[in-house]
């Protein structure tokens, strides 16, 4: 199966992040936000009065942050609308509040969006002199490297927030940035360390009266890890009551998964289920991936310890999306955020070479040639700079490459299993006329040597029989032939590289895909028939094409339309309800056209712009790898200069149309 | 008496040709063919009082064979003809609607000979 795969990948990456899953449940902290429904009801309440513009975007922001800890979507909401009204009056300030909170509510689902989006943030921030804003997006900066488990830049980054915090005088933020700093200490079992910045924040926000949820959290992880259990209980529980108070569902969520991993550790595996499960509801309502899986990994060893397979199997399942959604992501963005650094730099350095450029010309009357051979020497190093950044920015990219064409040959590996039902059936057919004919031949042998044989000869017949074993044997030689060239197509689509594009007739390859889809398909599930509509145009041009990279497009759109009728009639449970698949081919003045249409469940709109996506599926775990589409478009596009467009409609059906050029 | 194969692989009538040679030299029983469904109610159309059986593929190109049982059994009420349809799925959807059409007999691939003739000869009294 190719999610096997996939999660040997995964696994390979967790091994490669350190420290198991502790990583994950040591999250930092945004922001002191005392959630409470009151608090949301009256900015709205405020934000229905009278106000100016510049306020409504600073209101709308509060309510982003107060949404934020109970549930995710609608906080971004809310900074969307921010940032589009402070925009549209050009108000500087107001828009990186609003991308700051924009950032923080695309966390979860966009890591790489979310850095974008805080870095542009920060720069209004140091574009206007707004220290507080730049210490705001410092700590969100700092949170997506923890994310990252990259803790040197974590750390910097946390760091720089405090220092600007201090400058500020401003306790409140300081107390985040500690408790910020003790979490990341914690993520890398760095105990001592993260207990001394946890009992600074705590002592500090006591003074302040303001939340401590976190810092207590952070407290009991400290206090779990270094075995001092009845005061790791105790601060659990006084993070989950002050968590309730505020409604935070993100520190609620930490502090009772801290608590079921205490259990656990205890050989308590029935409390461990209750507050890990109270966790995952949490994590849940918020919103919160990392908190879901966190809260699954929990459940699925202490449903393991208990021999209880069902349920065990059932937060693995709920595991293994939160994963795949998160460390798939995470991969790519250290690889991309690797490439973003090795850019700066040797943007950094391609600038400094322009100054000092621009500099020597000034001063070369008098620095004359002592200045020369200084500035040899520094472009000299800067030569040297830049090939290293080079040769890391190379190393990167070709790690890049080596990721995309491992998921690629997944892909293929994954197609390659749907094919093989079908033409497994397609092999049916010439051995069992390979066995037929050696069969007949067997008899017709022992016609002439065998006991019933003629005693008086009879020439006529034997020249007959003897006619007879010849095409016989011919007929097997060709049903073998038949058999051969069968597996060598099925090879073909396995193979890896890039093929020539020679003419080639479509219709052909229409046929021979919608029959291999079809079989495929109906080798699965014997029961499932539908209709199926070939219109293909007789004088149709041949079309340079890769014949099995458009063979896999073909019978990805087929498999598709199947899978879309079956779903139907399974849901619709309506006799009259008759599944079709039609596909028509079509010369227009310059290119061919395929039309393939089902009808289907059709795709809905919120989706349909995500269908060409990388890893988009709507198919359930275990079944698909969500390239499909996506390889289908870049063969169709960049293999074959092409078109591929999809039209749907809900309970109306789906049609795709692949353009060539002819 | 006469059997009409229908089946889109053109080599079954080498196949049963061979298989029931001394039927066929004997005179017993005479086969036809036909690769598809719409040359088969052609042929049905010209030679219709001979053919007794039809044995038909299903899934073929075109018009199905259960197409086919269908345009039979409405073209051709009388004399009663005989149908049994052959398929490589063994599904009951495809059997459901073979008998629900009026199908007489039902077999997969790949078919056992001996159990056919059998079969045949027992619709066949000669």
């Amino acid at each position: 199966m190719p999610k096997s795969g996939w999660l040997r990948l995964v696994l390979a990456c967790c091994l490669l992040l350190g420290p198991g899953r502790v990583w994950a449940r040591a999250l930092p902290v945004q922001a002191p936000r005392p959630a409470q429904s009151r608090a949301v009801d009256s900015l709205r309440h405020l934000l229905s009065l009278p106000q100016t513009n510049y306020d409504q975007v600073l209101l709308l922001c509060q309510l982003s942050d107060q949404l934020w800890t109970q549930r995710t979507d609608s906080a971004a909401v809310y900074a969307f609308k921010a940032l589009n009204l402070a925009r549209r009056i050009g108000y500087r300030h107001g828009e990186g509040e609003a991308l700051n909170r924009l950032g923080a509510a695309l966390r979860e689902s966009n890591l790489a969006r979310a850095l974008e989006v805080f870095q542009k943030s920060l720069r209004i921030a140091e574009t206007t002199h707004d220290r507080a804003l730049a210490a705001q997006n410092l700590r969100s900066i700092g949170i997506i490297y923890v994310y990252l488990r990259d803790q040197r830049q974590g750390l910097s980054y946390y760091f720089r927030a405090l220092r600007l915090g201090e400058e500020l005088g401003d306790d409140r933020r300081v107390v985040i940035e500690l408790s910020n700093i003790g979490l990341a200490y914690d993520l890398f079992n760095q105990l001592d360390s993260a207990r001394i910045f946890q009992e600074r924040a705590y002592t500090l926000a006591r003074r302040l009266h303001t939340p401590t949820n976190y810092i207590l959290y952070g407290l009991g992880n400290v206090a779990r890890k270094q075995g001092r259990t009845a005061q790791a209980k105790a601060f659990y529980r006084a993070s989950i009551i002050e968590s309730k108070q505020v409604q935070h569902l993100r520190s609620l969520n930490f502090s009772y998964v801290g608590l079921a991993t205490l259990y656990q550790q205890q050989g308590q595996a029935d409390s461990s289920i209750y507050y890990a499960r109270l966790g995952y509801q949490a994590a849940q309502t918020n919103g919160f991936l990392r908190g879901v899986l966190n809260a699954s990994t929990l459940l699925t060893q202490d449903f393991k310890a208990r021999n209880n397979a069902d349920s065990a199997l059932k937060y693995q399942s709920l595991k293994i999306i939160m994963q795949d959604t998160l460390f798939g992501q995470e991969k790519v963005m250290r690889l991309q955020s690797l490439n973003y650094r090795e850019q700066q730099r040797t943007q950094e350095a391609a600038a400094a070479q322009a100054a000092l450029k621009a500099r020597y010309r000034t001063y070369a009357l008098v620095a004359g040639v002592v200045a020369l051979l200084a500035l040899a020497l520094l472009l000299g190093r800067h030569a040297r700079q830049q090939e290293r950044a080079r040769e890391a920015l190379e190393q990167s990219l070709a790690e890049l490459k080596t990721a995309q064409d491992q998921l690629v040959q997944r892909e293929k590996m994954a197609f390659l299993g749907e094919l093989t039902a079908g033409i497994a059936h397609e092999l049916q057919n010439p051995l069992n006329f390979v066995k037929n004919f050696a069969e007949v031949s067997t008899d017709l042998v022992d016609e002439i040597t065998g006991e019933h044989r003629d005693p008086a000869r009879n020439t006529g017949l034997e020249q007959e029989i003897l006619a007879g074993l010849k095409q016989n044997l011919q007929k097997i030689s060709q049903h073998g032939q038949r058999a051969t060239s069968i597996i060598k197509g099925m090879l073909e689509h396995s193979r890896s590289g890039t093929s020539q594009r020679v003419p080639t007739d479509l219709n052909a390859l229409v046929d021979e895909s919608l029959r291999l889809a079809y079989q495929g398909l109906r080798t699965k599930d014997k029961d499932f028939s539908a209709e199926l509509d070939t219109q293909l145009a007789t004088a149709l041009p041949p079309v340079p094409a890769v014949s099995q990279d458009l063979g896999r497009v073909l019978i990805n759109l087929f498999t598709n339309a199947f899978h879309a009728v079956q779903q139907r009639q399974r849901q619709a449970d309506d006799p009259a309800y008759q599944p079709r698949v039609s596909v028509t081919t079509r010369a227009v003045p310059g290119s061919v056209e395929i039309r393939v249409r089902d009808n289907g469940v059709g795709i809905p709109d919120g989706i349909k712009a995500k269908i060409f996506q990388p890893f988009f599926t709507t198919k359930p775990v275990g079944e698909g790898t969500g390239l499909g589409l996506s390889l289908s478009h870049d063969i169709v596009t960049t293999g074959h200069g092409g078109t591929l467009t999809v039209e749907s409609q809900e309970d109306q059906g789906t049609e795709f149309v692949v353009t060539l050029p002819a | 008496m006469q059997i009409l194969v229908v089946d889109d692989e053109t080599d079954v009538r080498d196949l049963f040709q061979q298989r029931f040679r001394r039927e066929i030299r004997s005179g017993e029983w005479t086969f036809s063919f036909a690769f598809s469904g719409e040359e088969a109610l052609e042929y049905l159309r010209a030679h219709h009082s001979e053919v007794l059986i039809i044995l038909s593929d299903i899934n073929m190109p075109g018009m199905s064979g259960l197409d086919l049982l269908s345009h039979v059994k409405e073209e051709f009420e009388m004399p009663p003809t005989t149908m049994m349809m052959i398929t490589a799925y063994g599904d009951d959807d495809s059997y459901r609607k073979a008998m629900a059409l009026g199908a007489n007999d039902f077999l997969t691939k790949p078919v056992d000979f001996a159990v056919l003739k059998e079969k045949l000869a027992h619709l066949l009294p000669s």
